[in-house]
């Protein structure tokens, strides 16, 4: 029974050894320094270039990681930190990385947020410069700037220091008149509190004038060249040593006059002749007349269609008088617009004739038609049928009763015998067609030619 | 005869045992871990004469004077991901080669790392597979972190083309599980005749006694 216990335990044991035993790696040399081997193949080109043929061979894209930017730390003292205005004061300070000084770096000092100069560190990172501070501001910002080039592994950073600078603030007071005409001289005159010698800049209207000073000017400024209405006159006097600068405006009004300017013109003008058109301007200043916005040379252009236009008279500008204009609607007919609408009315009248002349000559085959057949006409019986069908023609058109031959001549002639206005006439022209038709009496060429001239008055 | 009892059921059960626990030699292709070569051998036909050789590192040939060193190969650039798990060049197409060490010996590099690989402070390339030419034929000689199980299913390509022959695994320092089992294998065209031997001997034995 016991050996049967130690012979369980063992087989127990047993299995949890095995159980326990895991399968391990490779029993390996250690590994050297990763860092020492990448390089270690940095500094060799050749290699560089075999590892990159092995990577191409193989279809690998090998990709560089940028190494991390180097942190960089400016410092800056300014000495004097009190400076009269344009004075200069000095700016140095040390450029450093946590792996120690920056030599042969660039680095931009701003004065008041404008660029002053550039200083260059030297092999202890250690820079300096002079500046000279023309700025009137009680304190002025100092700043230096390192900003690395494309390409340097560095970051870039900033330093800031405060200057106290002394001045003496300064006045200008300009006195001008409130109006000036258009065209005279206006007479500015310029104050300085505390008359100091230096250049006062005036500007109005987009000019500027210069004048140097010691306490009090005048400057005499030409309006001609201004527009009329109000101006603004700003003068302004740059800092000079420890004086700051002064700025001063005034406002003037410019005052144009309007000249009077007189048009008379018909109301209707014909293109391409001249018109009776009268103009005057008071005072005597130049004007232009412009018809249908050209100016007028004697004549209406004949360019123009017909229709209304304006007639505008402006006279130039002539200080002190202002640009004025004067207008008067004029209708203007251009008798080459009427051609078209002539030609047109000439075709519908052709027309119309020869539409005409094909019905009477429809109608006349009508009164052929109901003349026995048998019959031979002679030139004067067709001539007294074709005078009947021009006169059925004019009755037919009045009475709206159309002729066929289903009437006899007299049966249709007495049918609209009272939309003719001379019905002796009508009475005159059927006798002629039936003696034409049923006779051989034919009509005498006079009774045709009373025919003819009865047909008018039908 | 009282003790052999005991003694033979010991025996049976530490062989039973050993039968069924997988081997934790590295590179041994009864191996199931990471570094074993279970999924490589359930490929290939492992036979003991064979013309391709897939050698572990410590492992070697002498007859053909070619081993594996312990020394692991680094390479810092081109890698799986780890510098220690350096891709190789097989034939043009990328080969995966974790904790893979140089073989030296004479023959051609067929498999080989980049020039910026390194074993110790020596550079590369390093071959990881060489074509030997011995007589008429020529064995060739792969390096088993090629077709270790965490590697082998980036180099299924190469593990085909290496298997389409007889290989034969050499490995180092082998536990007893991993002999045990390459015993079993060689032994396994005797193991029937052996049985019924034993079995006849032991009733033979039973009646006289």
């Amino acid at each position: 029974m016991r050996r049967a216990f130690a012979v369980a335990i063992a087989t127990a044991l047993l299995l949890l050894i095995v159980a326990l035993h895991r399968p391990t790696g490779p029993q390996l040399a250690p590994t050297p320094d990763i860092r020492q081997l990448v390089e270690l193949v940095k500094s060799d080109p050749d290699l560089r270039r075999l590892i990159l043929h092995y990577a191409e061979e193989l279809g690998i894209q090998l990709t560089v990681k940028q190494p991390k930017p180097i942190s960089t730390n400016i410092t800056l003292h300014v000495q004097p930190d009190k400076v009269v205005a344009g004075g200069a004061v000095v700016a140095s300070g040390i450029l450093n990385t946590p792996r120690g000084p920056l030599p042969r770096q660039l680095v931009a000092i701003y004065v008041d947020k404008t660029l002053a100069t550039f200083a260059t560190t030297d092999d202890k990172g250690r820079f300096q410069a002079e500046l000279r501070v023309g700025v009137y501001k009680p304190q002025v910002e100092i700043r230096a700037v390192y900003k690395p080039l494309p390409g340097e592994p560095y970051l870039e950073s900033n330093a800031t220091a405060t200057v106290e600078v002394l001045y003496n603030e300064t006045t200008l007071r300009l006195s001008a008149p409130r109006q000036v005409k258009w065209g005279d001289v206006l007479t500015i005159y310029i104050r300085q509190d505390p008359p100091i010698p230096r250049a006062v800049r005036i500007s109005v209207g987009g000019r500027t004038y210069v004048v140097e000073t010691r306490g009090e000017a005048a400057v005499d400024i030409p309006t001609a060249a201004l527009t009329p209405g109000m101006q603004k006159i700003t003068a302004h006097a740059e800092g000079r040593g420890p004086y700051a600068p002064a700025t001063a405006a005034v406002a003037v009004e410019i005052v144009a006059e309007t000249p009077q300017a007189r048009l008379e013109a018909p109301p209707v003008l014909i293109a391409g002749l001249p018109a009776e058109i009268r103009y005057s301007v008071t005072p005597n200043v130049s004007a232009v007349l412009y018809v249908a916005g050209r100016p007028y040379n004697g004549s209406v252009p004949l360019d123009v269609a017909t229709g209304f236009y304006d007639l505008v008279l402006r006279t130039a500008q002539a200080p002190p008088y202002r640009s004025a204009s004067t207008t008067q609607r004029v209708f203007i007919i251009n008798v080459a617009n009427f051609v078209p609408l002539a030609a047109a009315a000439a075709v519908v009248f052709i027309l119309v004739k020869r539409a005409r002349k094909e019905e009477v000559e429809e109608l006349y085959r009508e009164v052929r038609g109901a003349a026995p057949q048998s019959a031979v006409l002679t030139i004067q019986a067709e001539e007294a049928l074709r005078l009947l069908a021009h006169a059925f023609y004019i009755l037919g058109e009045r009475s709206g009763v159309r002729y066929s031959r289903i009437y006899t001549y007299r049966e249709y002639a007495a049918k609209v015998t009272q939309h003719a206005k001379n019905q002796n006439c009508l009475r005159h022209i059927v006798t002629l067609a039936e003696r034409a038709a049923y006779s051989p009496h034919t009509p005498t060429p006079a009774e045709l030619a009373e025919g003819w001239r009865c047909l008018d008055q039908l | 005869m009282a003790m052999l009892r005991p003694a033979l059921a010991a025996l049976a059960t530490a062989l039973l045992l050993l039968m069924l626990t997988p081997s934790t030699t590295p590179y041994s292709p009864h191996n199931p871990g990471p570094d074993g070569l279970s999924k490589f051998a359930a490929m290939c036909t492992l036979a003991d004469q064979a013309d391709v050789f897939v050698l572990a590192p410590g492992a070697g040939l002498p007859q053909y004077n070619v081993s594996a060193s312990r020394t692991p190969i680094v390479d810092p650039f081109i890698n799986n991901g780890n510098p220690r798990a350096p891709i190789a060049n097989a034939r043009g197409r990328p080969a995966v080669a974790p904790n893979a060490t140089p073989l030296t010996g004479p023959g051609t590099p067929i498999v080989y790392t980049s020039p910026g690989s390194f074993a110790g402070t020596t550079r590369g390339p390093f071959p990881l597979a060489l074509a030997v030419k011995t007589g008429n034929k020529t064995i060739y000689i792969y390096h088993a972190a090629l077709f270790s199980n965490r590697a082998i299913d980036k180099n299924l390509q190469l593990a085909k083309e290496v298997c389409r022959l007889p290989v034969k695994v050499v490995v180092a320092d082998p536990d007893p599980a991993h002999l045990l089992h390459e015993h079993l294998d060689d032994a396994r065209p005797w193991a029937a005749p052996a049985v019924l031997t034993a079995i006849s001997l032991y009733l033979a034995i039973k009646r006289t006694a």
